[in-house]
């Protein structure tokens, strides 16, 4: 036997051990190392390839390739009896034995049930009503003409000078005392210009509203000067009611550490710094971001770390592949579940000297 | 005591379950490691295992007897063929291969004794992955289900002649690949 013939020998052998045992090759293994180098090395190839067949699958796999029996069997059996039996209901669960049409079915209905959650939600930011709505006014019709003329007359007879034009312009009738006297003498006192600028505001306001996006946030900055002011001049004017209230309960209620908002109000015509909605979330985001990015050690990413760097595995910088790992046997399967991120992000390996780094990045 | 795959086939149909489990033993293993192997994606692979025994459970009345291991590895590599298809891999398994010279460095017996049972297992580990997916394919399915080359004639579709071809070829590829490694860790060991 030649060393080409024995090749093939070796190559085509289902059992190497039996090889060595015949006479021919028995006899030129002796003689050739090359020989003998060959069939140790399809020796060691087969046991390397035996060790690889031999890993375990998934705990999980066996059970669920138990369970297609079982559920596959019952339904034959009740078939042959019960021609009704392959119903819609049955077809549709047994499509749905596979796995990854498990996983998207459930994604499906999480995905649904959030989104009539969300849409169920109620409306939290407040919305800004016209002032005519706000302060519970009906909304005026103008009078005819036959019954503007008879409140004229009659507000003639009671002595007031009141212009023509400040009916017709606001359309107020001018002699409902009874129902609305507080808010017709004020209506009254405004110059017809003014109302007709506020109805202009008015107007203006509505149609912002009915523009608006639906859901959309609206974010309405007050003046806080003038409300301070207004605020400390209440509250001034309520401890002064008091009578039981000495001078010093006073001057101690009106001290400015008592309470920030009693803080001396800016001088007039100097600009107080004030920062808009947007710049405060900014800040406001930015600061978040900061303190994230400080305290967040993702755990996994520790744990993850842990696992490369107990395992004394020398993987390069980058995405880590945990498949790759869990095949090589440092992963377990129930830890690669559990450590596996979102589609479209990796663990990402960073190396900075004998220090390493593992996060979540975007691939 | 039932001791080939179709008995223990026959027996399954009828509801037992040992039967059942005892193939599963039999077959679950490698089909998972060929899956993986030819994927490299763990899930893909156990999802994959089970739509093997879901269709052979299926399609019961299709097996006419033979081997019941070459049907379920010819299950197995449609299933892997489709998965190729589908993810944008090239038309796969051409007809005629190009002849593969043998570019092994030959390594000395000491060395390859030296090498342990894990560092060849890691070795052939890293090779797969490097070999081309038709190569790999009918190495994993020799070597790893332990098809014989008349079965692999059987679950690939093709002459006995071509078969053996096929291994031969994709062995050249393999050993090449584990000699350099070898070579390297020699190297490395200071052997």
């Amino acid at each position: 036997m030649n060393c080409k013939e024995l090749k093939n020998l070796i190559s085509e052998a289902e059992d190497l051990a039996a090889i060595g045992q015949t006479p021919a090759a028995g006899t030129h293994l002796k003689t050739c190392a090359d020989c003998r180098a060959n069939l140790a090395f399809e020796e060691k190839v087969r046991q390397g390839f035996a060790a690889i067949a031999c890993e375990a699958a998934p705990p999980d796999l066996a059970a669920k390739i138990m369970a297609i029996q079982a559920e596959n069997i019952a339904p034959a059996e009740i078939q042959k009896g019960d021609p009704e039996a392959d119903s819609w209901l049955d077809r549709l669960l047994l499509s749905l034995q596979s796995f990854p049409l498990k996983v998207a079915f459930t994604a499906g209905l999480i995905g649904f049930l959030s989104a009539v959650l969300m849409l169920r939600q109620p409306q939290t930011t407040p919305v800004r009503e016209p002032t005519s709505l706000a302060s519970g006014q009906q909304q005026e019709t103008p009078l005819p003409a036959q019954d503007e003329e008879l409140l004229l007359a009659k507000a003639k007879d009671k002595g007031l000078q009141i212009q023509p034009e400040i009916s017709t312009v606001s359309g107020i009738p001018a002699g409902n005392e009874d129902e609305n006297t507080g808010r017709d003498s004020m209506q009254m006192a405004m110059a017809p210009r003014q109302r007709h600028l506020e109805s202009k505001s008015e107007a203006a306001i509505e149609s912002y509203n009915e523009e608006r996006i639906p859901g959309a946030i609206t974010f309405t900055l007050d003046s806080s000067a003038d409300t301070f002011v207004a605020d400390r001049e209440a509250s001034a004017a309520t401890l002064a009611d008091q009578p039981a209230a000495s001078e010093a309960e006073m001057q101690l209620a009106m001290a400015p550490a008592a309470t920030s908002r009693f803080a001396a109000p800016p001088p007039d015509g100097e600009a107080r710094p004030r920062l808009a909605a947007s710049q405060v979330t900014s800040q406001g985001a930015a600061k978040k971001m900061k303190t994230m990015q400080s305290e967040a050690i993702d755990p996994s990413g520790e744990e993850l770390r842990e696992l490369i760097e107990s395992s004394g595995i020398d993987l390069p910088e980058g995405f880590i592949n945990l498949d790759e790992l869990a095949m090589r046997g440092y992963l377990p399967s129930e830890r690669l579940k559990h450590l596996r991120p979102a589609s479209g992000n990796g663990w990402y390996l960073q190396k900075s000297g004998n220090k390493l780094r593992v996060f979540l990045k975007k691939r | 005591m039932k001791t080939t795959p179709e008995e223990l086939w026959k027996d399954a149909l009828h509801g037992d379950q040992s039967a059942w489990q005892q193939l599963y033993g039999l077959f679950g293993g490698s089909l998972y490691q060929f899956f993986l192997r030819n994927t490299r994606n763990v899930e893909m692979a156990a999802d994959k295992t089970q739509e093997v025994f879901l269709r052979i459970f299926k399609s019961r009345e299709a097996f006419s007897g033979g081997s019941l291991k070459s049907w379920i590895f010819r299950i197995a590599r449609n299933l892997l063929i489709d998965e190729w298809r589908k993810s944008g891999h090239r038309e796969v398994l051409s007809e005629n291969l190009p002849e593969v010279a043998d570019q092994s460095i030959p390594v000395e017996e000491e060395v390859i004794n030296a090498i342990e049972h894990a560092q060849m297992k890691a070795l052939i580990d890293e090779c797969l992955e490097l070999l081309d997916a038709d190569s790999r394919m009918t190495v994993c399915l020799v070597y790893l289900a332990g098809l014989s080359i008349p079965e692999l004639a059987e679950v690939m579709d093709m002459p006995l002649g071509t078969a053996k071809t096929r291994v031969r070829q994709a062995r050249l590829k393999l050993d090449a690949m584990l000699c350099e490694k070898m070579q390297i860790k020699r190297v490395e060991q200071g052997l």
